[in-house]
């Protein structure tokens, strides 16, 4: 039976992507096998945490190549907080760390152009925020622009193809890069599982578009 | 333009005590009256617009048990907002283990005073994201705060100010502030004390304790910089008020003569969390609503 893997790369708690999956009808199962990632249907890549241990924990898993060729191979991925910083290019996360470089562009620091009103701003910023849409996906399907999702990051993604953006917010005056699609990539800087029935929706659809399962 | 920007996103987060199997709210954390069964409080919460959910073992670190994953599992498989739960969570097995119970972050206070490493190897395993450090806060008669463990109960004679930027240092990603003198009471939150905190840290911090009135929420984010608030009397007494829980009680934790008598909520507005939302947009703060 042909599986969706949601790879385990030792970061964050990867139980509640796997309750989502259930409640959605998705049968889903974590693993940091190669194997099983290479003869995945679709891959989950969720995970909290620091981009430069992530990218060292995939590497001594050895799964960098697997996730590479399965996205060469056209089947759906779907990258979740962390999971979506490490499809990009590099991130400035303690010097500059190369990640999977599936998608153009740099992970940075949040920061405010206008330091002295956003003083009050935390980082990591932990809370509910809008997220508009920028581009159109059936993966938006039932949702409406400017509903609110849930993040926990520090850092955010700057794409440098414009048409790679599905979602972005506005924390203080700084734009962040909320949701991208390019292709069979899929991927979200907010926790669709702990964003409550939005959420759902996005497995939802992501298991529609993809007719998982 | 530039005054609704600058408003940080806040969240209200309904605070469940949970004593054996059953929902207790306290005074001060002590004299713990049964309310009912936590599944059916988190159920309405989720889905009348809560935030997050905290769950607090009130007595596990006092008798060194752990009685919640059953509660926890029951409520992660249908919530799907952030869950922390605390309450005796002595070393990384248990957090561990109540991570895979469904819980999405942990709050540590009694082990973290005890063995301040704890915080750092907790923070480096699973994430600084994953680790709430909770401080329970007594302010003594000269002026000074102090932190105390066991649910308000151990003094440590250790500044909370101080410890609240340490355990930041450690790797805490967020902080519970308590105000045991005004938990419970309803008398409103100790804003001096969160200010204090709020302005010395960088982490995202929690607001718990004394909030009865819904002005007393308003207050809290125009007076300080905190970025949530967790509730407790308001919205639980609320519940029971308008009959929105069963009465089936588990009659062997706890004192339970308060719902059979339906003794009357002092100093406590009773109120639903969207009602506090929509009081707080309407002086210009932003919440999910």
């Amino acid at each position: 039976m042909r599986e969706v893997i949601i790879v385990d790369f030792n970061l964050g708690n990867l139980h509640s992507v796997k309750k989502a999956c259930e409640v959605c009808n998705i049968k889903a199962k974590i693993s940091s096998q190669r194997g099983d990632i290479e003869k995945a249907e679709a891959l989950i890549l969720p995970g909290v945490g620091a981009f430069g241990e992530a990218m060292s924990n995939l590497s001594k898993l050895n799964l960098i190549d697997s996730i590479k060729g399965f996205v060469d191979s056209g089947r759906p991925l779907f990258g979740i907080c962390i999971g979506l910083q490490l499809l990009f290019s590099e991130s400035s996360e303690f010097g500059l760390t190369k990640g999977l470089d599936l998608i153009s562009g740099k992970v940075e620091k949040i920061s405010f152009e206008n330091q002295e009103i956003y003083k009050n701003f935390r980082i990591p910023f932990i809370g509910w925020n809008k997220v508009e849409f920028k581009n159109k996906s059936t993966l938006l399907d039932h949702v409406e622009s400017g509903n609110y999702f849930y993040f926990v990051h520090s850092y955010y993604a700057r794409l440098e193809i414009s048409s790679d953006l599905l979602a972005s917010s506005m924390y203080g005056d700084l734009q962040v890069t909320a949701a991208i699609e390019r292709n069979n990539i899929f991927a979200t800087q907010f926790h669709p599982e702990k964003s409550g029935n939005s959420g759902l929706q996005i497995y939802h659809n992501w298991k529609n578009k993809y007719n998982l399962n | 333009m530039t005054s609704i920007l600058a408003k940080k996103p806040l969240r209200i987060i309904p605070r469940l005590d949970i004593k054996g199997p059953n929902l207790v709210k306290g005074i001060h954390l002590e004299g713990l009256r049964v309310l009912g069964q936590p599944h059916d409080f988190a159920k309405y919460y989720y889905e009348n617009g809560a935030d997050e959910l905290f769950f607090q073992d009130v007595v596990a670190s006092l008798y060194g048990r752990n009685s919640m994953s059953e509660i926890i599992q029951k409520t992660a498989n249908e919530i799907f907002i952030p869950l922390t739960v605390g309450g005796g969570i002595r070393n990384i097995e248990d957090i561990t283990k109540v991570l895979r119970c469904g819980a999405d972050k942990v709050a540590l206070n009694t082990a973290a005073m005890g063995n301040k490493d704890f915080v750092r190897q907790a923070s480096e395993k699973f994430g600084s994201s994953t680790i709430v450090v909770a401080i329970e806060i007594v302010q003594e008669t000269d002026g000074r705060y102090l932190a105390y463990t066991d649910n308000g109960r151990e003094y440590t004679g250790v500044d909370a100010v101080e410890w609240s930027e340490e355990v930041v240092e450690l790797g805490a990603g967020e902080l519970v502030i308590t105000s045991v003198d005004r938990e419970g009471t309803g008398g409103g939150p100790d804003l001096s004390l969160l200010e204090k905190i709020a302005e010395r840290v960088g982490v995202p911090v929690i607001a718990h304790g004394g909030v009865g009135k819904i002005d007393h929420v308003t207050d809290l984010f125009d007076k300080t910089q905190v970025d949530a608030c967790a509730i407790a009397s308001m919205l639980h007494y609320n519940l029971i008020h308008k009959n929105k829980v069963q009465r089936s009680l588990s009659c062997n934790e706890g004192n339970v003569e308060f719902l059979k008598k339906n003794i009357g909520f002092k100093n406590i507005d009773l109120i639903e969390i969207n009602e506090i939302k929509s009081e707080l947009e309407k002086h210009n703060f932003f919440v999910r609503n």
